[in-house]
């Protein structure tokens, strides 16, 4: 099988990106469209309903390094958000801690972060957990 | 790189399995031309030479399969972009056989074959010719990957290849051949006693007989330590053998050995099965125990209060009557219960014989197993058997000493109920003869009275209140036989129903203080 | 899957006889990812510009054209700000007898020929339209700016 280079599998993100995926409850997009390596992207992530997350919107920022796919990306949360895989001061996803990251393959991409992220926030250890007030971001 | 290098090895591999059953050979479009490029000749989609060429009606022409790929995707021709139906294909015989009679180099030329042929004899030549075609062993167990070329050399040295083995006719690995020589039945063997030669097979016969043979004393398993040649055995050591002598007792006694080692085998189920009951009869030993103290502290608590009671019962008129009567009744019943008692204990010396009875099988069953260690060394069982027996034991004798204080304590009881009877017998008797003086200073008193105011008898002033008390205390205080005495005495007095009433009275009072 | 032996074939004549004007350079670790540099054509805004592209041939080439995309800032109608290029024959009017040498000669070809009306970015496409001298100055000053080794 080809093995897609990193650029060429951004470019493919991206494209799928601005189409839209799944069912719109998470997105992401480039956060400078002038930027030719296409390092740096945001995310948000609709919090899933029947959860405590239930009508909040948190975004995040994703960076894609040089090794990406090869190695995945680092990912943070903007909105303040209490779930085990983010560091509460930082707002930090421990990629130890989010199944996508620790058994990270190149098929992967930023939408199975996301997802992943958003299967974690409806977890049935995570969907009752006491929530910092709505807005509020991480430093 | 590294992962399409391996990607390539590996379909190296695909391929050359494929190459051994009905797969195409070769890839025709990875095929060398000897001919320097003639790109009229090339497909426009594999940049090859035309493999099956056909045209379209748009007059260019492609391998079919590449045609009808590239279709697959879009319906236009891949160079002038008309569209094509596929139907429309037809093949170009000419170009095909030009193509068909190009030299090319055999596919295994990287491999070292230098064979050259035209392109359409390339399959037969890698059929029936080439050695430098993959292939895999024959031998089944084997299935060593390797070229065509070095299938024979490998032959000869495939360890997994059968052959005869000389002696005894049979197929064998080669690489198990000296494995096999070593227990082949049909190799020559010679004995080690006797030195006599045969084949392993019949040595296997003969090494049971060899009078050569070192072999034990057939009564070895009793203890005779000689070992000597099979032929001495019979001839010089058994007439002198002690143990042939006992033979017989050696035998029974070994078969007895055995019933026992089963018996005892056996047995040791049994106390297994046992140990739990063990365990809970020890529990309600215990129980019993200290419910048996209680009793014990209640009842020396009550011979204390029996003796205050003493003078209540004692200062009753009819429960003197009624004490004379108990201490017979008492006497009579107590003997039943103490033998209902013994009766118990009889029964509960039967467990115990049991129990015994057990303990000396086991006990047996023990010095048996004491004997049989000193051969089998298991000692573990001996052990929980001794434990077993010290425990029936202690259990045995706190049961003895326990039905020994028992029946102390009913003797002691016993004791204690009749001094206390006959203590009261006595205050009753004197009372008794207090009460007749009394009642004979009354009847004396009140006949003169009678005799002193109204000649005839009529009830005085002081008997009716004494009547009205005397009536509450007869229903409230002594119950049924109290009621029945006073009855039965009515028709004893021919003076007056006035003489138990008085006596009752009396009773009461006394109950009062 | 082996490497198509087409594609060894392009990769050698690439190398061996090159196109004037581009280099391909396929990556050690992905032969099928290239390294392309094509040279700004004379007589147009970006001559003298060496502008730096990339190549990924899919799975499925060449029944599927390969991807290319600008790895230098350039100022072009047809490309956009991410580099990627508006060409037919990089999407549906590809065709299967097309190669890496085509696709990479059309490239070439469209930088000395903007073509507004087929914008992928529009910004650019209206300045060219509006005002094609500014426009092309502007395109010469990017390649000033950013398309100079």
């Amino acid at each position: 099988m080809a093995k897609i280079p990193r650029n060429f599998k951004l470019m493919e993100e991206l494209e799928k990106g601005e189409k839209g995926i799944g069912d719109g409850t998470c997105s992401y997009g480039l956060s400078d469209g002038d930027d030719i390596m296409m390092s740096n992207w945001n995310g948000t992530i609709l919090g899933p309903g029947h959860t405590v997350h239930e009508n909040r919107i948190y975004s995040l920022k994703i960076h894609c390094g040089p090794s990406y796919p090869d190695m995945p990306p680092s990912v943070s949360f903007l909105s303040r958000v209490n779930l085990p895989c983010v560091n509460q001061t930082t707002g930090e996803v421990d990629p130890q801690k989010l199944t996508c990251l620790r058994n990270w393959n190149r098929n992967y991409g930023l939408e199975t972060v996301l997802t992943d992220l958003r299967r974690e926030m409806a977890s049935p250890n995570n969907r009752k957990l006491p929530q910092p007030s709505e807005g509020t971001m991480f430093n | 790189m590294a992962s399409d290098s391996i990607k390539d090895s590996t379909s190296n591999h695909d391929r050359k399995d494929r190459d051994l059953g009905e797969e195409p050979l070769y890839d025709p479009r990875s095929l060398q031309y000897l001919e320097p490029t003639q790109a009229s000749l090339q497909c426009s989609v594999c940049c090859e030479y035309f493999t099956e060429p056909v045209s379209a009606p748009c007059g260019h022409t492609f391998c079919r399969s590449c045609i009808e790929q590239a279709l697959e995707v879009r319906s236009g021709c891949p160079l002038c972009r008309t569209t094509i139906d596929p139907s429309s294909l037809y093949e170009v015989i000419a170009l095909s056989r030009i193509c068909d009679e190009l030299l090319v180099y055999c596919p295994h030329k990287a491999l070292g074959c230098n064979h050259t042929c035209q392109r359409i004899q390339i399959g037969q030549h890698l059929k029936d010719d080439c050695i430098y075609i993959g292939t895999l062993c024959r031998v089944e167990e084997c299935r060593k990957k390797l070229l065509k070329k070095d299938l024979s050399e490998h032959m000869e040295s495939c360890p997994y290849k059968r052959v005869d083995c000389l002696m005894c006719n049979t197929k064998v690995q080669k690489s198990q051949l000296s494995e096999h020589h070593k227990t082949c039945p049909a190799e020559s063997v010679t004995c080690p006693h006797c030195e006599t030669t045969r084949t392993r097979l019949r040595h296997m016969e003969h090494i049971k007989e060899c009078p050569r043979q070192i072999i034990p004393c057939s009564l070895s398993e009793f203890g005779c330590p000689w070992t000597g040649p099979r032929l001495e055995l019979e001839a010089t050591h058994i007439p002198q053998c002690p143990y042939e002598a006992i033979r017989g007792f050696l035998g029974i006694s070994k078969t007895r050995m055995e019933a026992l080692e089963q018996e005892n085998k056996q047995l040791r189920g049994m106390f297994h099965d046992i140990r739990p009951q063990v365990q809970q009869l020890r529990d309600q030993v215990s129980e019993l125990a200290e419910s048996v103290q209680l009793m014990t502290q209640q009842e020396q608590q009550q011979a204390a209060n029996g003796g205050g009671n003493g003078a209540y019962g004692g200062a009753i008129g009819m429960y003197g009557y009624m004490d004379n009567m108990y201490p017979h009744q008492g006497s009579q019943h107590q003997p039943m219960l103490s033998r209902n008692d013994s009766y118990d204990m009889v029964l509960a010396g039967d467990g115990i014989g049991e129990n015994e009875n057990e303990m000396r099988i086991m006990n047996r069953n023990n010095s048996l197993g004491a004997e049989s260690m000193v051969s089998n060394g298991g000692g573990v069982a001996v052990d929980a058997h001794e434990l077993l027996i010290s425990e029936n034991e202690r259990i045995k004798s706190e049961l003895e000493t326990l039905t020994a204080g028992l029946a102390s304590l009913e003797l002691k009881q016993n004791m204690a109920i009749m001094t206390e009877s006959m203590r009261m017998q006595e205050e009753v008797q004197s009372l008794r003869a207090v009460c007749h003086g009394l009642r004979m200073q009354m009847h004396y008193l009140l006949l003169e009275q009678q005799n002193r105011h109204h000649p005839p008898p009529g009830p005085p002033p002081p008997g009716s209140p004494a009547g009205g008390n005397n009536k509450s205390g007869g229903s409230g205080g002594a119950g049924g036989p109290g009621g029945s005495v006073p009855g039965g005495g009515r028709p004893l007095s021919t003076s007056g129903p006035l003489r138990p009433r008085f006596a009752d009275g009396l009773g009461r009072q006394e109950t009062k203080l | 899957m082996a490497l198509p032996k087409r594609i060894i074939k392009e990769t050698e004549r690439l190398m061996a006889d090159p196109a004037p004007g581009i280099s391909a350079t396929a990556h050690e670790d992905n032969l099928r990812y290239f390294d392309v540099i094509i040279a700004g054509p004379t007589q147009s805004p970006f001559e003298g510009g060496v502008f730096k592209l990339e190549l990924f041939l899919p799975e499925e080439y060449p029944m599927s054209p390969p991807k290319v995309r600008f790895l230098t800032k350039i100022y072009h109608p047809n490309i956009d700000k991410l580099g990627r290029i508006c060409l037919d024959i990089l999407k549906d009017k590809w065709s299967p007898a097309l190669q890496i040498r085509t696709v990479l000669l059309s490239v070439q070809a469209l930088l000395s020929s903007p073509n507004p009306d087929d914008p992928l970015a529009n910004d650019v496409a209206q300045h060219w339209k509006e005002n094609e001298n500014a426009a092309i100055q502007t395109a010469q000053e990017w390649t000033r700016k950013y398309a100079t080794a």
